[in-house]
């Protein structure tokens, strides 16, 4: 794996970094009440000691920030892929998780200080704060028109391109899901801060729009860069710079729609928290996790911000977080996984029915009698994938060549030669294998063996 | 309005729906005509069953708090004519507790007026 693409991985992930940053910082203003995870009245907020707590988590932050930003950098000297990508994972999801650790600790400070000086209103407050004039005003979702637009174009490489029709079928498919996602996993709560009606209309309308707007630019980013991805497909280049920008794209208009329902959150409740105010920090362990056996709800909305979260008190929400976390925890190992592939060798066997090549449990074989014609070729032709593997030690599955077109792989492209089998129905198989000239000698052998048969 | 619901507490959801929406119907905080959540929505606010939700609002309307409609979902209304014999009887109930518990008539009199005042000025 080259020093390029090994920059270019760090490169695309090193944002998440500022991301994390600033969207915990962004915890520090109160929204709704909350700072921290952690609801305090109006003059709670100004409070001397409650402003040092924050200070002191703004600044375990900034030292978190350089801490992760140093410890990315050793994984760029890794020249195997698959290392790389174990520790390249390990480091993201590390970024993602890590700024949790000073959340908690502030968290935990503000809860005992609100017990100590006595800010909560423990007695008047019931389990569940619900605004019947919010709750009865309609929602008027989206039409699925809007989404359909992006479906069409996203459909478009399916009729240029159909060998690969599944991959751009599933891009494809991701519209409609997002569409279903923003009719389906939006929970219609009303955002209750206190006893202003008008107040808790505003912040639900605020969160709903923005809602559908996430929703509808990703349908329309993805319907685009399928798009995009078809027509860039032959220039490697490209076609990664398409998707760092699908990437990027999607990741700063969430980040930025985040912010700014934070922003108006915190706008709009600005002198609230006076008189009565909504205080459910019991529901919530560490101010981040919802537990609340007495509600039946499975998905919730997150305290602050546009997000959902879980119900830990349902098991269907404790079945849900467990596979979010080990599919977390599974990730790193996707590059063990790449790490058993690299040393996997590639293999050519002449059976005595068979031409059979394999690597790491997958085989590509053709049967002798069917073998036309076979081609030993010194230098190795220009492959373009269409389905399979591509690594540095091994080609696998079906490729597309310029002169030949389309074509069965099984080489190991860095020592050759190679064999380029034509089948009798004039299907090419492209053969070779890791061990030095082995190609050659079973080519030489299978020839021999047809002259043999000619005779 | 806000719907203020206790898990905790020995009175059903049901109950505390239907009792908070009368009292908020009688303070002037709820007005006639205006209109209240479906069922679904009321379930999804409260996290509630909607079988819970859907009973409060059955309770509502045999009393006649409330009217119901495809188009308009629920919508309050005030009660016409006299009140209803259960909850004469729940107040026959009540004051046998009081003369009970040693008031006198005057007392429960004096008491009855106060949240009565309470209630309409809405404290």
């Amino acid at each position: 794996m080259t020093l390029g693409w090994r920059l270019f991985m760090w490169a695309a992930a090193l944002p998440v970094l500022p991301i994390m940053y600033f969207v915990q910082k962004n915890e520090c203003k109160p929204k709704k009440n909350i700072i921290v995870g952690v609801t305090l009245p109006y003059e709670a907020q100004g409070d001397g000691e409650v402003l040092a707590l924050l200070e002191r988590y703004k600044r375990e932050m900034k030292l978190i920030c350089w801490i992760m930003l140093a410890a990315g950098l050793p994984s760029l000297f890794l020249r195997s892929f698959g290392a790389f990508l174990t520790v390249w994972m390990l480091w993201v999801e590390a970024i993602c998780v890590i700024f949790f650790i000073p959340y908690v600790r502030c968290n935990k400070a503000l809860r005992r200080l609100k017990e100590a000086r006595c800010w909560r209103q423990r007695e008047e407050v019931p389990q569940v704060v619900t605004d019947l004039q919010a709750a009865a005003e309609e929602i008027r979702w989206l039409s699925p028109w809007w989404f359909l637009p992006p479906f069409l174009i996203a459909l478009i490489p399916l009729f240029f391109e159909p060998d690969v029709w599944w991959a751009w079928t599933v891009c494809a498919v991701m519209v409609p899901v997002f569409y279903l996602c923003y009719r389906w996993l939006y929970r219609n709560r009303a955002e209750v801060v206190d006893a202003d009606s008008q107040r808790t209309m505003a912040l639900t309308r605020i969160r709903r729009y923005n809602w559908g707007k996430f929703w509808l630019v990703m349908a329309w980013a993805t319907g685009i860069f399928n798009a995009l991805l078809w027509l860039t497909l032959n220039h490697v280049w490209l076609c990664m710079g398409v998707c760092l920008l699908y990437g990027l794209i999607t990741v700063a208009e969430a980040v930025s729609i985040e912010l700014r329902v934070r922003r108006l959150q915190e706008k709009l409740t600005a002198d609230s928290g006076r008189g009565y105010y909504v205080d459910d920090d019991d529901r919530w362990l560490w101010g981040a996790f919802y537990y609340n056996p007495d509600d039946c709800r499975v998905i919730v909305n997150a305290r602050t911000g546009i997000n959902a979260t879980f119900n830990l008190a349902k098991r269907p929400g404790q079945i849900i977080a467990l596979f979010l976390a080990a599919m977390m925890l599974a990730l790193p190992l996707v590059g063990v996984w790449e790490m058993r592939m690299e040393r996997a060798p590639v293999e050519l066997e002449v059976t005595e029915t068979e031409l059979v090549g394999s690597y790491f449990g997958g085989e590509w074989s053709v049967t002798l009698e069917d073998i036309a014609e076979i081609q030993v070729l010194p230098e190795r032709p220009k492959l373009r994938r269409v389905a399979g593997t591509g690594m540095e030690n091994a080609l696998t599955g079906q490729f597309s060549a310029e002169d030949w077109g389309r074509v069965t792989v099984c080489i190991d492209p860095r020592t050759g030669p190679w064999l380029l089998v034509t089948a009798e129905d004039g299907t090419l198989y492209l053969f070779g294998a890791s061990e030095e000239g082995a190609a050659a000698e079973i080519a030489e052998a299978i020839t021999g063996g047809l002259a043999e048969a000619g005779q | 309005m806000l719907l203020r619901l206790d898990f905790s507490g020995d009175a059903p959801i049901y109950q505390q729906i239907r009792d908070q929406v009368v009292a908020a119907i009688a303070s002037g905080e709820l007005r006639p005509g205006e209109r209240l959540p479906t069922i679904r929505a009321l379930a999804e606010e409260c996290g509630i069953n909607m079988m819970t939700a859907s009973k409060a609002y059955q309770l509502l309307k045999a009393e006649g708090y409330i009217t119901t409609g495809r188009r308009d979902g629920a919508v309050v209304r005030l009660p016409a004519g006299a009140p209803d014999p259960r909850t004469l009887e729940g107040l026959r109930l009540r004051l046998c507790e009081l003369r009970l518990a040693g008031m006198g008539r005057d007392e429960v009199l004096e008491l009855c007026g106060r949240l009565y005042d309470g209630e309409v000025s809405g404290k």
